[in-house]
């Protein structure tokens, strides 16, 4: 993968806030003991992508998604297009489908 | 997959203890205000918000990022309640499509909140909610005013989740019990 990730964030982030039923992609979180020990570690997130976080693995990219919904929408659906949209749209950026891509809804409201 | 993994401070969850947290610990519930490990872990999550908030202080006013800071902290907010992750059923090996456990349990008080008189406090699944698809049973407990029946509230809310929770649960969703921990006379609960 030769793409610029931070660029293909920006790009992924705002494919997914596109996805009708999204209503913000966040920042994927650290693990709670993470948190808990050191608020601080997630502020190395870096501020010049998107929300999505896009890994340049050997075997393919790592895309996660973290997103909130809407609860007019529902949510297997939301989050099927969203997984749709992402791999779509990676396709078109990296040149090769992700090898894996996360989505996860973590507030629906 | 049972429930019982939980993290616990002294009776209560996180996620409760979190809850009882964003209503400013009113009403008082003598429960947890006399559990000294939950109100230790209740002082520690104080710690924790009251730092996320000079972070957002401090670095809004560093670089005025402040979209960034606060797209941040809802991860951290969200990442504090999320509980486990519930799998969808899904065909694409390649794809992990998750709903965590905070996000419905939001969604069930929520949902709550769309009948008068009835305040959810706690919900917990059970069953197979690690397996995609599973079967799973909903418990919610809930507080309520004696303005109305209170067994027709539980009902109303029962229907209420079933219907709604439905379309959003990655599981099948097997039974929803209600249960009604306290009644207000007169009032909010």
């Amino acid at each position: 993968m030769t793409a610029d990730v931070r660029a293909v964030s920006r790009e992924l982030t705002a494919v997914v806030l596109a996805v009708p039923g999204v209503r913000s992609v966040l920042p994927p979180g650290p693990g709670l003991a993470t948190l808990v020990r050191d608020v601080r570690s997630v502020l190395e997130i870096p501020r010049d992508g998107g929300a999505v976080l896009v890994q340049d693995r050997p075997d393919g990219a790592r895309v996660r998604v973290v997103v909130t919904t809407d609860r007019a929408v529902p949510t297997i659906a939301v989050l099927r297009s969203v997984r749709d949209a992402v791999v779509a749209a990676a396709q078109h950026s990296l040149g090769a489908a992700p090898s894996d891509v996360t989505v996860r809804v973590v507030e629906i409201d | 997959m049972s429930d019982d993994v939980d993290d616990r401070h002294g009776a209560f969850t996180l996620d409760e203890l979190s809850d009882y947290l964003d209503a400013d610990r009113t009403p008082a519930r003598a429960d947890i205000e006399g559990d000294p490990d939950a109100v230790a872990a209740l002082e520690r999550l104080q710690v924790l918000r009251r730092a996320s908030r000079d972070l957002l202080d401090t670095e809004a006013s560093a670089d005025g990022d402040e979209r960034w800071i606060s797209s941040v902290l809802a991860s951290i907010r969200t990442t504090a309640h999320a509980g486990r992750d519930i799998p969808v059923p899904d065909d694409d090996p390649a794809a992990h499509l998750v709903v965590t456990e905070g996000a419905l349990r939001g969604l069930v008080r929520t949902l709550g909140d769309d009948l008068p008189g009835v305040v959810v406090r706690r919900t917990r699944f059970s069953g197979d909610v690690g397996v995609p698809g599973g079967a799973v049973d909903v418990d919610i407990t809930v507080v309520a005013t004696l303005e109305a029946s209170v067994s027709d509230r539980a009902e109303a809310l029962r229907a209420h989740v079933t219907a709604v929770l439905g379309a959003h649960a990655p599981f099948r969703i097997r039974s929803v019990v209600v249960r009604v921990a306290d009644v207000v006379v007169g009032g909010t609960p």
